[in-house]
């Protein structure tokens, strides 16, 4: 079976992304990206970092039962869509014991959280995730 | 049971860094396809399980099939949840399979000749975020627009289609960005039978990868075997009668890369 984690210096690269939602916005047009592109859709390679909000909304999710090996104590995860002022970020919401309370349009705030730990080498992987503002 | 490795491999087709690593799986990605389907239409679960009946109808009439047995709404309503509406039904069991394919330039006088009109690829990014719209598939869209072009062919022309449909939801998005369907109306048209054998056009006629088993990378190539069946009108495929133009469509994870061929019977 293919073995295909994320290597430690692809990680550590992706850090700024993982650790502080940082998009990237395009100098000429101002559009913004996440994750970061190398050429913008107006032609432009010119960016400058735009770290994302901290709050949004839920766009969409769903309630995932049927999951990859390394979150198989997780589950079921809730993967959602979220809208960060018009950038939208896919990620894991967290803190919900009850699904059935979720509905696209409430709002949500980004957390910094484990994501995975790699069991051969014990390398613990951290990044955000989205939690719901009023507990459900 | 679907392996949790099986599904580690099947994410890396998504964007790995910023979806797979986070747990995404295609599942995940064509739950909410699906749920947004819902929305926009207006359907419930129960109408969207016409998919599934109707390709494991299909299925039990055809023996180069894996799974040959008929389901019911029953059945598809009481099977476990993968994700959040997806269920078990929904999805192409993942298989072995093998299919071949000939090709040749001079064929004999007594062999139906299929011919290779059109071909196209689309690509669209992957991250999900960026997409406009969970409920277009645009690089199916792209392709069946190039494969069409090079054919000299419409829509219209279209009696046979074989879509890629590993979740259910994927192969009706296919069927309306291919623009064979008006968006929205694939699970009326199928409630109603009109895309059955003796119809217009006929969806996926042997049972679709959903009664044909997945076999990752080869499902083109099984696909396109069974349409090359389907145009020659050989067992188990008699009752579709002389159709002339066929298409197929297979699509790489939610939306990445996607193929179209057209192929015309010449004989």
């Amino acid at each position: 079976m293919v073995d295909q984690r994320l290597s430690i210096p692809r990680y550590w690269r992706r850090m700024p992304q993982y650790y502080r939602l940082e998009g990237v916005q395009c100098v000429k047009c101002g559009r913004v990206y996440f994750p970061p592109r190398a050429v913008c859709e107006c032609g432009s390679r010119e960016f400058k970092p735009y770290p994302l909000p901290s709050t949004g909304k839920l766009v969409n999710f769903t309630v995932l039962y049927s999951v990859p090996v390394e979150f198989e104590k997780m589950k079921p995860l809730i993967i959602g869509i979220v809208d960060l002022d018009g950038v939208k970020v896919v990620g894991q919401i967290v803190d919900c014991m009850n699904p059935e309370k979720l509905s696209p349009g409430i709002d949500v705030e980004v957390v910094f959280r484990m994501v995975k730990m790699d069991g051969t080498y014990g390398l613990i992987n951290y990044g955000y995730k989205f939690r719901p503002v009023n507990n459900c | 049971m679907i392996n949790v490795k099986l599904n580690k491999a099947l994410a890396t087709i998504t964007d790995y860094e910023y979806e797979g690593f986070f747990g995404v799986t295609p599942a995940a990605q064509a739950a909410m396809a699906m749920k947004e389907y819902m929305i926009k239409y207006g359907y419930d679960y129960e109408d969207l399980a016409i998919w599934p009946i109707k390709m494991h109808e299909r299925g039990s009439k055809n023996p180069l099939a894996y799974m040959k047995k008929q389901a019911s709404l029953k059945d598809v309503l009481e099977s476990e949840v993968v994700a959040d509406p997806l269920r078990l039904y929904d999805v192409a069991p993942a298989v072995d399979g093998s299919a071949a394919v000939v090709l040749c330039n001079k064929p004999l006088k007594n062999d139906a000749v299929i011919r290779v009109d059109g071909i196209g690829v689309g690509a669209y990014g992957t991250y999900m975020g960026q997409r406009d719209s969970l409920t277009e598939l645009y690089s199916v869209r792209d392709a069946t627009n190039m494969a069409l072009r090079m054919a000299h062919a419409t829509t219209n022309d279209v009696k046979l289609v074989e879509v890629h449909d590993t979740y259910s939801i994927l192969g009706m998005l296919a069927l309306e960005s291919m623009g064979l369907v008006r968006p929205g109306e694939t699970p009326r048209l199928l409630s109603t039978g009109a895309l059955d054998a003796g119809n217009k056009l006929v969806v996926n006629a042997g049972g679709g990868l959903k009664s044909m088993g997945f076999p990752g990378g080869a499902s083109g190539m099984y696909e396109l075997a069974l349409m090359v069946m389907e145009l020659m009108n050989v067992k188990p495929f008699e009752s579709l009668g002389r159709a002339e133009l066929g298409i197929v469509q297979d699509m790489a994870g939610f939306d990445l890369v996607s193929t179209s061929i057209v192929l015309r019977r010449v004989s």
